[in-house]
């Protein structure tokens, strides 16, 4: 009885949501699952990336969706990736290196893998690494000031927001989680690197990347790479096809071996697809009355199985709930 | 595109990947501190706290096994003890096996038959033993304000948090307690005021889930096998419970390290907070690379995966 009472215990704590409605003792999936419609937003099928790799060794389809971040953010080598994406610049190409706790990367290989440089299309932007960040408002000030390690909409910022101890603040915009600083002459904001999030691999500065070689955050967060790399989106469905993927064994966990390589069959946006492909996600709005509930139950466990409640989380371990709809 | 990888990979390993362009000799990374630490920098872990998990075979014949290290006094030395028991009890050689994966959260082993009587004299354990308290309350300075980097780290879900005789916890000025960093290993319970007594474990292969901590027991941390959990095929059952039709990872056995011949244990060091070597590795953490445009000055502690090495055996 015990063992498996105890795994589904775990098990409640993560996803599953028991039937208890009462407020304070509600889960934060209990929160998500209660939002009224009003409070999700549909991803545009411009903004959804699909990764069809090689069916694994049982013949099962692996699809990897990515959502592309928006405007202010990185938008240079999102148009990029739309434009690589047309061009079906990674179809045949491979996943490259995965390194435990870290990344999996695919695309572009680099010079000392043995594999040729692919010619990238015309027209490419090229980005500077001011790029990574984007501009916040001067008032926004009176807000992070204030901000705590237990997350609240502050002022007139409108999503929660908590203290961070790689930034001034964290909080959301727009369905995603940032951090900022907001000081007398700088005041910027950027994406940060949670798991699953997905970046643009580079060579020394002044090099940006353009896009053509990703990576997607397998392991803790390594938020020492925000604002030196540029995030472009997160993995929305099928990040285990990358996790789960075995380990490379040659320098830097590239895959020594290229029969390890999963190819890549191809890259689409999903506004390129037919109708029938594409998926259909949406996302919790982080503007909305119940993300600020779920923000909080996430930082404040009041359901049942928890003890002791920390009083605050970290920007990564509240993730945007995503869903996935019936197409319309 | 030059280099790219190579040098994602440089951060990521703390190799000096670009150190023949440099004017000037560059400073260690913290894998080359670590090289060069003395001998007396590391504890060797004692074989009566290691937990050896011997698994099934691959296809192709090779051994594999996860090995645990055991929390050290003062924290969860109930449950360490239990384990033990359980170990030298053969609990594990029974109808166990990795059952569930949960990518981005936790792997779970155990016996995962709920009619099985648990095993007879293991100790009682209260919601009490999830932390230390400390002999005499101790004032904190709060390491978000001062933005050093050392060994203080801001939390999002302490006010302080800090690697303490190897381990990474986290302190409110009156106990300590140990934290759900990646690696680290729990008692799988049931619902409050179970406890668990130490026979279903589960170890974190995501983002670290602090909310749990102060809620499951912190046991040890995985030196051994973790990129095998992490690499396991996904539960398709909820939640990351093996489905029907899946077939888990089996246990065959699982001993104390000082249960098994001399030539089978693993040996495994840890380097010692309080030495020199751990300043150094932490200053490197934090040294200017040429990779960055903003180079790191600080880190979440889960962030750091703490320097555990093998040794050569005997």
């Amino acid at each position: 009885m015990m063992l498996r009472q105890g795994a589904l215990a775990l098990a409640a704590l993560a996803l599953t949501a028991p039937g208890m409605a009462q407020d304070a003792v509600r889960s934060p999936d209990q929160i998500v699952a209660a939002a009224p419609a009003r409070d999700w937003v549909t991803i545009a099928p411009q903004d959804l990336l699909v990764m069809t790799l090689a069916p694994d060794a049982e013949g099962n389809p692996r699809k990897v969706v990515i959502q592309l971040i928006g405007a202010p953010f990185s938008q240079g080598w999102v148009d990029n990736i739309r434009t690589l994406a047309r061009d079906h610049y990674w179809d045949g190409m491979a996943i490259l290196r995965v390194q435990d706790n870290y990344v999996a990367q695919w695309g572009q290989p680099d010079p000392g893998m043995g594999i040729a440089e692919k010619p990238v299309p015309e027209g490419l932007k090229r980005m500077s690494d001011a790029d990574y960040t984007a501009g916040s408002p001067n008032w926004l000030t009176s807000s992070t000031l204030r901000a705590t390690k237990e997350p609240q909409v502050i002022g007139d910022w409108p999503a929660p927001m908590l203290t961070d101890p790689y930034g001034d603040y964290a909080t959301f915009r727009e369905g995603w989680p940032i951090a900022g600083i907001q000081q007398m002459h700088i005041a910027r904001q950027w994406p940060v690197h949670c798991y699953g999030m997905v970046g643009v691999g580079r060579g020394n500065p002044p090099d940006t990347g353009d896009g053509s070689q990703l990576y997607a955050v397998i392991g803790h967060a390594p938020r020492h790479l925000d604002r030196n790399l540029a995030v472009v989106g997160r993995v929305v469905e099928g990040i285990e096809h990358l996790s789960s993927l075995p380990r490379g064994k040659g320098p830097a966990s590239y895959y020594a071996d290229p029969a390890k390589r999963v190819p890549i069959l191809s890259v689409r946006i999903a506004a390129d697809l037919p109708e029938s492909e594409r998926p259909h996600l949406q996302y919790l709005s982080t503007e909305s009355e119940s993300f600020a509930r779920y923000a909080d139950a996430r930082a404040n466990r009041r359901d049942p199985f928890f003890v002791a409640s920390a009083g605050g989380a970290d920007i990564c371990n509240i993730p945007v709930p995503i869903r996935a709809v019936a197409a319309e | 595109m030059k280099n790219a990888i190579t040098l994602l990979a440089a951060l990521a390993l703390g190799t000096a990947a670009f150190a023949q362009e440099a004017e000037t000799p560059p400073p260690p990374s913290p894998k080359e501190v670590l090289d060069a630490a003395p001998a007396d920098a590391w504890q060797v872990i004692a074989p009566d706290d290691l937990l050896v998990f011997q698994l099934a075979p691959t296809a192709v014949g090779s051994e594999r096994r996860i090995v645990v290290q055991l929390m050290d006094a003062p924290w969860s030395q109930k449950w360490v003890r239990n384990m033990r028991k359980l170990a030298q009890g053969g609990w594990w050689d029974t109808n166990s096996s990795v059952y569930r994966i949960a990518p981005g959260f936790v792997a779970q082993w155990g016996d995962p038959n709920e009619d099985r009587a648990p095993m007879e004299g293991l100790e009682e354990v209260g919601r009490a033993d999830l932390i230390h308290p400390l002999s005499e309350p101790v004032s904190l300075a709060n390491p978000c304000e001062d933005r050093v980097f050392d060994n203080a780290f801001c939390d999002a879900y302490a006010p302080v948090a800090m690697f303490k005789g190897g381990w990474p916890v986290a302190t409110d000025g009156t106990a300590d307690w140990p934290l759900h960093c990646p690696g680290m290993v729990g008692v799988a319970r049931d619902v409050d005021p179970a406890t668990g007594r130490g026979d279903t474990l589960y170890t974190i292969i995501g983002h670290a889930p602090r909310r749990l901590d102060r809620n499951l027991a912190v046991v040890g941390r995985v030196v051994e096998g973790l990129d095998l959990l992490r690499t396991q095929p996904p539960g398709a059952g909820e939640v990351g419970f093996y489905a029907e039709g899946q077939d888990p990872l089996k246990i065959e056995w699982a001993r104390v390290a000082s249960d098994l011949e001399l030539g089978a244990r693993p040996h495994y060091k840890y380097l010692k907070t309080e030495s020199d070597t751990f300043a150094q590795w932490q200053s490197a953490l934090i040294q200017p690379n040429p990779f960055y445009s903003e180079p790191p000055t600080d880190y979440d502690i889960c962030a750091l995966t703490y320097p555990v090495r093998e040794v050569a055996g005997e």
